[in-house]
């Protein structure tokens, strides 16, 4: 089992757990829910090394679980889900609140790497 | 949704003090000329407005995310031409990922443009700058009467799906 | 054609003039803003001050700030009135220095927007010459526009005068990245090398994206 757990939040059900799933089985300690308490629940609980956020979340609680996250557990390091944009205009929007940026539709070998870094970054901190 | 939590958790705190002893309005200015921005905070603060000053629009979004969801700013007082990002640009940002803080618009021209589309975007108001310092703290006031409006209607919202 | 050339270079003319004027009342708002709030606050600190009340040294400080931002304000003013009498007479004696001064000034805020920085090099004994001032403020003008629309955040646009055989050379240069996407410059359908010619003057380009505009020096008026 890899170092570091990884948290997915999505409220997108299938997504989460089937990624959460295809991770596992990559030997990552991988957990997904789905909303932004449940976020905030598993991050007081088992402060994981990596989050994967989305945050096209309904209302604004994927900003809210981002600032929650820097404000309870600031080591933990987010990568950010989206259907629409880039890093840079991630950049421009939320600064250096994140590590690393997917495109949904993910693909999961890349996601794996950006984990990856993530959780060297996570060690190395 | 521990966000709602949070809304509920300032909602009660606000309505449950009195008049006398009601938190200060919080506040954000952001704007290019420091000089200015300055001497208008400091203005502010002999109200007995809480105010913070950036000085361009990603200190400002730098600013929000660094900051508990509970100690964001009511309001945001933004001057519409600055070099880097734009006024517009930054209540853009701002009405997407932090929509709870109404944002006072400050502008030296009265470009139709230019309102046309704050107001589209969500815009609490628009100001021409030199400002009046009086009808200033009017629209703060009553941007903050606003904000407390719509989180009181979002925590009665949800009682009925919680 | 003739026709046409005119009415571009009446254009661009206008436009340029407009430019400065709403850049100029720009600036000299945020001043008057600037002022304003420091006028306010000395109010506030007379009448809500209370504990917090200023001693005499404090205020005197306050005040010799506000006679400052009058001095920057009255500075600009100056600038867009000598601006503004360059277009008294179709052609005078002129500094080309002080001339680029005051066109660095009044654009000074349209490079800040941009965040790229101005700088200037001014040569020294530069010979008065006798041309259309307007003019020569329009073209090199445009060459800035231009320069300020092709480069990205944090280039350098370099202003540079001097004396060459027989003639004044103004130079514009641009350093850094260029941008991503060029937009048009204001003076695009004007042809600053035909306007140029016109009173006696050439310009050329330069590889690394630099322009030099030159006039051969000319007899002042009665000189």
């Amino acid at each position: 089992m890899k170092q570091g757990k990884v948290l997915i939040v999505d409220d997108e059900k299938e997504f989460a757990a089937a990624l959460a799933e295809r991770l596992r089985i990559r030997s990552y300690d991988a957990l997904a829910v789905f909303d932004a308490e449940e976020a905030i629940q598993a991050v007081l609980r088992d402060a994981p090394a990596v989050m994967v956020l989305d945050v096209r979340m309904p209302g604004i609680s994927g900003v809210d679980v981002l600032r929650a996250v820097k404000q309870i557990a600031p080591r933990t390091v987010v990568i950010i889900l989206s259907g629409h944009g880039s890093v840079d205009s991630f950049r421009k929007d939320l600064g250096n609140a994140f590590f690393d940026f997917a495109l949904k539709p993910v693909d999961i070998d890349d996601l794996r790497q950006k984990i990856d870094k993530a959780l060297q970054a996570y060690e190395a901190a | 949704m521990a966000a709602t939590r949070v809304h509920q958790r300032l909602a009660e705190r606000r309505q449950s003090e009195s008049v006398s002893t009601r938190k200060d309005i919080k506040v954000l200015l952001v704007d290019d000329e420091q000089a200015f921005v300055d001497t208008l905070a400091m203005r502010l603060r002999m109200r007995n407005l809480e105010v913070d000053t950036v000085y361009d629009g990603s200190q400002a979004l730098a600013f929000l995310m660094d900051l508990p969801v509970e100690d964001e700013p009511d309001a945001m007082v933004l001057d519409l031409k600055m070099p880097d990002m734009s006024g517009l640009e930054v209540l853009r940002r701002v009405k997407k990922y932090y929509p709870r803080v109404e944002v006072i618009m400050l502008t030296g021209h009265g470009s139709d443009s230019d309102a046309d589309e704050a107001q589209r975007v969500g815009v609490f108001d628009f100001l021409k700058k030199p400002v009046d310092i009086d009808t200033l703290m009017g629209r703060i006031r009553e941007a903050h009467r606003v904000k407390l409006e719509k989180a009181a209607a979002r925590v009665s919202g949800d009682d009925s799906t919680t | 054609m003739e026709q046409n050339r005119e009415k571009d270079l009446r254009v661009a003319q206008t436009t340029f003039v407009g430019r400065i004027i709403a850049s100029f009342t720009h600036e000299l708002r945020n001043y008057l803003a600037i002022i304003g709030e420091s006028a306010g606050l000395q109010q506030d600190m007379i009448s809500l001050g209370g504990k917090s009340k200023l001693d005499a040294s404090e205020y005197l400080k306050f005040l010799k700030d506000i006679e400052a931002e009058v001095r920057r304000a009255l500075k600009l003013i100056t600038y867009l009135n000598r601006y503004a009498h360059r277009m008294d007479f179709e052609t005078s004696d002129f500094s080309v220095n002080e001339a680029m001064e005051e066109l660095a000034a009044l654009v000074s805020r349209l490079a800040y927007l941009k965040k790229i920085s101005l700088e200037r090099e001014f040569g020294p004994d530069i010979p008065i010459i006798h041309t259309s001032p307007a003019l020569i403020q329009l073209v090199v003008y445009c060459l800035f526009d231009q320069m300020l629309k092709s480069m990205s955040r944090n280039s350098t646009i370099t202003l540079k005068t001097e004396a060459v055989s027989g003639a004044v050379a103004i130079s514009l240069t641009p350093r850094g990245t260029p941008a991503e996407a060029a937009e048009e410059g204001m003076c695009s359908g004007t042809e600053l090398e035909q306007v140029l010619q016109s009173i006696g003057g050439t310009m050329t380009r330069q590889s690394d994206g630099a322009a030099t505009v030159q006039l051969p020096f000319t007899k002042p008026a009665g000189g």
